[in-house]
């Protein structure tokens, strides 16, 4: 009488097994979520990082003072573990109508037109006239990295003009 | 031993408990993860742009004529700084010209952030002498519609897309002189106001020197100061929550008028 129902030792804890079976799956989609949260945060923040990285040594004292001088500051950067473009443009002051980041074009010097003012570690670019920030990377293949991008203010001197512009800084892993 | 196949439910409901307040708290923190250092770098780069932009403001070159460009061939060029320092130095005020001129020059430098953050650059000489040399304000120039949120008051402002910003040479009284003595602190008693009530502002300052000329035509150096305080655009008038306004003296738009605060003694200009 007393085993009347019962199905075994294993059994008679099998409804146990149901809490016990959602709590592991519920605990192990939080951890795997939680984990790839961290991960995702961490490379944007490295990403934030080596991009202030590239902008505080090409902006130096927010005085640039020739071409050459640029250049130093470029080869300063050394190795960093993303692709970037960084490039100084005058569109923003000389209020130039552009509809996206990628139109925006690098500035040339008045004195040479072949001392354009750009800094990246891509090994293959488009040489375009002009060339603008989709000479690096296309509005379409921008579309499936996740970008960082930066703006500072920042005085060249060209031309025996020191002209006010801005030094644009684009990275993606 | 009859009762064996209820303890191990028991057991395992709290298991689940358990199981759950862990994944609650796993999940919290990872949504609050990095927001501290997203914080952190957000400012960082607000402060680094408040600083290149002070620095680019004073030391370019500018024309002296406000209708041509740094990059028209036959404009006559100079620093911006020894523009306005030549100017103040005859007659201790900033004429209109000049000040169209470096306004112009700020204008083009902040036009990146300009649909985001307003932002007011002064020059102002602190201490015994009190005076205001130049002030600009860029302000967004907000509208206000009804959210059409059914028993609630919810407005939306957003910026007048026809005429998205407004800029004012401040600081000056009807004859076009800068504000001095009380006026002065009345003003900057008015600013300390604002800078408390807009949320977070990224500034920069830098000392400089303005020179002024005496009778016998050498110059005395004295000290100023430039300032730049950028914030996220806001609505700077009255709201349910805040009776006095921190910049206009009216509630919402829209208005016929702009009413701004006498006490800023501001005058409208555009440069475009």
């Amino acid at each position: 009488m007393l085993n009347k129902g019962f199905i075994g030792p294993i059994g008679d804890d099998l409804p146990s097994l149901i809490p016990l079976l959602f709590g592991l799956v519920m605990f192990f989609s939080t951890f795997t979520l939680t984990f790839n949260a961290f991960d995702q945060r961490n490379v944007e923040f490295d990403n934030d990082i080596a991009v202030m990285r590239v902008s505080r040594i090409l902006q130096s004292n927010s005085y640039l003072y020739s071409y050459d001088n640029f250049q130093e500051l470029c080869d300063n950067i050394g190795v960093v573990n993303i692709k970037y473009i960084a490039f100084l443009s005058t569109d923003a002051v000389r209020r130039s109508d552009r509809d996206t980041l990628f139109e925006i074009e690098v500035f040339a010097s008045e004195e040479d037109d072949d001392l354009m003012f750009f800094c990246t570690n891509l090994k293959e670019y488009e040489n375009d006239d002009p060339m603008t920030l989709s000479s690096f990377i296309t509005l379409e293949n921008a579309q499936d990295e996740r970008l960082v991008s930066r703006i500072f203010p920042i005085v060249v001197e060209d031309n025996k003009k020191v002209k006010p512009m801005h030094l644009f800084v684009v990275a993606w892993r | 031993m009859n009762k064996k196949g209820q303890a191990s439910v028991t057991d395992a409901l709290y298991f689940l408990l358990i199981v759950t307040f862990l994944s609650v708290f796993l999940f919290g923190f990872a949504n609050s993860y990095g927001s501290v250092i997203r914080e952190q770098l957000n400012d960082e780069y607000n402060t680094t742009f408040a600083t290149n932009a002070l620095k680019t403001i004073l030391y370019s070159s500018t024309p002296r004529n406000p209708d041509k460009t740094i990059f028209d061939d036959d404009a006559e060029i100079d620093y911006l700084l020894a523009l306005v320092k030549e100017d103040y130095s005859d007659d201790l005020q900033v004429n209109e010209t000049e000040m169209n001129v470096l306004g112009k020059s700020i204008s083009a430098i902040l036009a990146p952030v300009e649909d985001t953050l307003d932002y007011m650059f002064y020059i102002h000489i602190p201490g015994d002498e009190q005076k205001i040399v130049y002030l600009l304000v860029h302000v967004t120039n907000f509208q206000r519609d009804d959210a059409d949120v059914p028993a609630r008051e919810f407005y939306v402002y957003s910026a007048d897309p026809t005429n998205p910003h407004l800029n004012y040479f401040c600081g000056l009284n009807d004859d076009f002189k800068s504000f001095e003595g009380p006026d002065y602190k009345t003003l900057m008693a008015k600013m300390t106001k604002l800078r408390a009530n807009i949320g977070p502002t990224s500034e920069a300052s830098s000392a400089i020197k303005l020179v002024k000329e005496r009778n016998d035509s050498t110059f005395d150096s004295f000290k100023a100061e430039a300032n730049l305080i950028l914030w996220d655009a806001v609505w700077l008038g009255q709201t349910s929550e805040r009776t006095q306004g921190l910049f206009y003296n009216v509630e919402a738009p829209p208005f016929d008028t702009i009413d701004i605060d006498p006490a800023w003694g501001c005058q409208d200009v555009s440069f475009s």
